[in-house]
């Protein structure tokens, strides 16, 4: 039984490693922004669950297996919200997701964001575009 | 098997630097800083668990929390460096 779980946990554990190097290779490859934001996800949920249930697996039921746990809860509350954060401020700076109708997105999206929208065609993927001067938003000065 | 974790790890960051590395867009770089930050927690886990060290963990588990503020606090710099470059843009052409 203890073979058994320790073969388990080599296998999580080396599997976990491969799928942080597939989300890696995602986020190095990938065409645009929000692609790259899609393959990165990777790297919180199974690479992190592969990881940390492997570790796991070795210390059975104790103290460290609780805090490993804690480790996973806390990385997926934190990474989401990171991930909505930047999505926002990259919709809201005018990046543009690839591949789709810009007038579908323009239809869908919420007043949430109120950054000016470029099609594709007018920069390179994922090009750095400060906003001109178009942008709505307010700031304190 | 703790080694080999780690290793295919360390890979999997080095490629992620790459991107951090590259750009294009400041956004690119703080998606690829934050994966980064995601792999270093699994890193420090597994290390701990090689030294035999398991209290790492606790180490681990405070690199998240200072991983995430880190993202958000530098979002909020390109947000704000942003709106205030649209803003002074407006007043330039309210002036002319």
């Amino acid at each position: 039984m203890s073979q058994f779980l320790d073969g388990l946990s080599w296998v999580l554990l080396v599997a976990g490693g491969l799928f942080a190097i597939v989300a890696a290779v995602g986020v190095l490859r990938f065409p645009g922004f929000f692609s790259r934001m899609h393959a990165s996800t990777l790297m919180d949920t199974m690479a992190a669950g592969l990881v940390l249930g492997g570790l796991g697996l070795q210390v059975g039921f104790t103290v460290v297996a609780f805090k490993l746990a804690l480790v996973f809860f806390l990385l997926s509350v934190t990474t989401t919200s990171a991930a909505h954060a930047l999505a926002k401020s990259a919709l809201a700076d005018g990046v543009f997701p690839h591949m789709v109708d810009p007038e579908i997105v323009k239809a869908g999206l919420s007043e949430a964001v109120h950054g000016p929208l470029r099609h594709p065609s007018e920069h390179h993927q994922g090009d750095y575009h400060p906003t001109d001067g178009k942008s709505k938003r307010e700031v304190a000065s | 098997m703790y080694a080999t974790a780690a290793l295919l790890l360390l890979v999997a960051m080095a490629i992620t630097l790459i991107r951090a590395l590259k750009g294009p867009s400041v956004f690119d770089r703080i998606l690829a800083v934050n994966t980064f930050g995601t792999a270093t927690v699994l890193m420090i886990s597994v290390v701990g668990f090689m030294d035999h060290r398991p209290d790492l963990v606790d180490i681990a588990l405070i690199y998240a929390l200072i991983s995430f503020t880190s993202t958000i606090a530098a979002l909020r710099f390109v947000e704000i460096d942003h709106a205030r470059r649209a803003q002074e843009a407006a007043e330039a052409q309210g002036d002319s």
